[in-house]
């Protein structure tokens, strides 16, 4: 629910790529994106991807994106890195993404790295995850560790998308990464509306129906706020009925609405009007959903663990960083409820931090990095 | 501009699928040991007696004779001579058994070839499931071992190296340590008697500032995970034949030739450290099943 009608950084007006950038004088390379894709799921990763393409386009460069399946169960899990070190790729230089794409075998090889096999560190205990305590599992654990910091080590540089990643790199290969941020899809778009949008009597949170965004979150934030404001969660998953079931049981079924799947003209809408963004995802790797609040201008209310979300939103700045608890999050509500002024200079500073992200930055530091052009 | 990798134009049906030698004056044990690992991927041959289309590489010591044009060659650093010659200038890479010039040095054996790099937050969970205290710090001083505090039998050396949080360990035995990637804490004179690079472990010489640094180890993923990986890289530099003898067989003769593709998933499992005995090899040639290793290999 972050432009997934299309998925493309907006070309409205000023736009910070394609109109305008100089082609004169640049060296063109041929780019392959690699990307790893769980077969029917389109998200931010998927994106992300596409948008990077675009943006070494418009660059001059010619690109292109290269994708193979993944399986992230432990039995199968070597399968694609293996599949990805055997492929045969002719460019001048590949930038790999998330898992198990940069096990891609090139000499000229950047990394941007999204995320790693989360199941194998951080997110070992979740209840998604199948790697336990079993011999197997510790082996698979403890190779696909080794194999990371082989195949990351590999590149000439490794950039990861937040500071989030960056730290998890560290922490669990002993490997450098430098945070490169680029901008969330929809940007342009958002900037414009929300110098005209209202400060209404909603809170809007576009996400994933699933547990690792815990959009209940908003509603039982909304359910203890005692401003009467209404929430409004857009996206579609696996929730959605039991989110539906839960407002019923808070009695707060007249206060939040799960409207689906939206346009990303309706998307633009909700963020314009809104008095704030709720959004308290768990140990999120980057956080589009911040950006494009910040864009159309509103604070953030999150949590305290809520991973990249944290690397934008400044408590009392650019919005409230709470314990997550429903009633720290709804008594931020209400504060803002009660000062919409307040609301205004916290999306006025939020703005100021994300309306200088571009891409021809990013792709000059990305081909600069793998020192081609 | 779309780079190539080095390609030859090969006559059809031949393939580059052996190391050629060139060998003026008799092998040292250290080159006796590195052809020993290379036979293991690829057939060894005198260059001479064998077309040069058919050479996926020449290794060359001190020869008259000049390497066939197009195949490319590592080149042995005997002494200063060989060092100088017109062959080892024009070399794709140059190795010795000690450092000299640009060369890649070449172990005398693999030190620890049952080791495998553990990584702290996998060494926590290893003791966990084994019922073992959260934090244990191993020792190693000479050829005795401890784990936390109390002697273990030589047997049980590896199982340290491989489960503690941190190591000390000043001697020989420190090698053992950095092949199981453990977080080691080690004095000046081993450090410098192994070559250790800054970042590889963490150097004191007083035992008992040593074992203060282990025990903070044990508490900062970020340094040990650091120091686990870069323990283990030197050591694979410096005390693993296996290891440098595929560097040198990759920059040598590049991917494994197309013609043998179980050769080619076997170079890329072990590029990734990961022997033909593990189970994901298993699964890997699994997975390739019947497909013949050479195109025109009969099946029938």
């Amino acid at each position: 629910m972050i432009g997934s009608e299309t998925g493309r950084v907006g070309l409205g007006s000023g736009q910070r790529w394609g109109a305008g950038s100089n082609v004169e004088g640049v060296s063109r390379v041929d780019v392959v994106v690699c990307g790893a894709q769980k077969p029917f799921m389109y998200g931010g990763a998927e994106m992300h991807q596409e948008n990077l393409v675009r943006a070494l386009q418009a660059a001059g460069h010619r690109a292109e994106l290269v994708r193979l399946p993944v399986a992230w169960e432990k039995d199968r899990l070597f399968d694609s890195p293996l599949a990805w070190r055997l492929c045969p790729i002719d460019a001048d230089l590949v930038i790999a993404t998330n898992f198990p794409s940069y096990f891609v075998s090139h000499p000229v090889k950047v990394v941007w790295l999204f995320h790693q096999h989360r199941g194998a560190y951080d997110a070992v205990d979740a209840p998604w995850n199948d790697i336990g305590s079993d011999d197997v599992s510790l082996e698979t654990q403890r190779l696909l560790t080794e194999w990371d910091a082989r195949a990351l080590g590999e590149a000439r540089h490794v950039f990861t998308t937040s500071s989030v990643v960056a730290d998890r790199l560290l922490r669990y290969t002993g490997l450098q990464g430098e945070p490169l941020h680029h901008p969330a899809p929809l940007m342009p778009e958002l900037l414009e509306a929300g110098r005209g949008g209202r400060f209404d009597d909603y809170v809007f949170c576009p996400t994933r129906l699933d547990a690792s965004k815990r959009p209940g979150k908003v509603l039982e934030a909304v359910a203890v706020a005692r401003s009467g404001v209404r929430g409004v969660v857009a996206g579609r998953g696996v929730l959605a009925d039991a989110l539906a079931h839960q407002a019923k049981q808070l009695d707060a079924s007249d206060r939040f609405s799960l409207p689906g799947f939206v346009s990303d003209a309706d998307l633009v809408g909700l963020y314009a009007d809104a008095l704030a963004v709720v959004y308290a995802p768990a140990d999120e790797d980057y956080g589009y959903v911040t950006l494009q609040a910040f864009a159309a201008g509103k604070p953030v209310i999150t949590s305290a663990d809520a991973g990249g979300v944290l690397e934008w939103v400044e408590d009392g700045v650019t919005g409230f960083v709470t314990d997550g608890s429903a009633e720290a999050m709804g008594a931020a509500i209400d504060t803002l409820a009660g000062d919409p002024e307040r609301a205004r200079a916290m999306g006025a500073a939020g703005r100021d931090r994300v309306q200088g992200l571009a891409w021809e930055p990013v792709v000059r530091r990305l081909v600069e990095a793998a020192g081609v052009a | 501009m779309t780079s190539t990798r080095d390609r030859r134009a090969l006559p059809h049906g031949v393939a580059p699928e052996f190391v050629g030698l060139l060998l003026g004056r008799s092998p040292t044990p250290a080159l006796v040991a590195l052809l020993g690992e290379i036979t293991r991927r690829y057939p060894v041959v005198a260059a001479a007696g064998i077309e040069p289309e058919r050479l996926a590489g020449c290794i060359w010591y001190a020869d008259w004779r000049t390497p066939p044009e197009g195949v490319p060659v590592a080149a042995w650093l005997g002494d200063e001579a060989d060092a100088a010659h017109p062959v080892s200038a024009a070399a794709r890479l140059r190795i010795a058994d000690r450092p000299v010039a640009d060369a890649v040095v070449i172990p005398p054996d693999t030190a620890h070839p049952d080791s495998a790099p553990v990584a702290p937050h996998v060494r926590r969970r290893l003791r966990a499931a084994r019922g073992l205290p959260a934090v244990a710090i191993g020792s190693a001083d000479g050829e005795s071992w401890t784990w936390s505090g109390e002697p273990v039998g030589a047997s049980l050396r590896d199982t340290v190296a491989a489960n503690a949080s941190a190591v000390t360990a000043v001697g020989n035995e420190a090698v053992r340590a950095l092949a199981w990637g453990a977080p080691t804490v080690t004095d000046a004179e081993t450090a410098d008697t192994l070559g250790l690079p800054p970042g590889a472990a963490l150097v004191a010489d007083d035992p008992e500032r040593r074992a203060a640094l282990a025990a903070e180890l044990a508490d900062d993923d970020r340094l040990s995970a650091g120091l686990s990986w870069a323990a283990r890289r030197h050591y694979e530099q410096r005390h693993d034949l296996g290891w440098v003898a595929l560097q040198v067989l990759s920059r040598l003769v590049g991917p494994a030739a197309a013609s043998r593709p179980r050769r080619r998933l076997d170079t890329v499992l072990a590029s990734l450290g990961t022997g033909p005995g593990h189970p994901v090899a298993g699964r890997a040639h699994a997975l390739v099943g019947d497909l013949p290793d050479r195109p025109h290999e009969e099946t029938t």
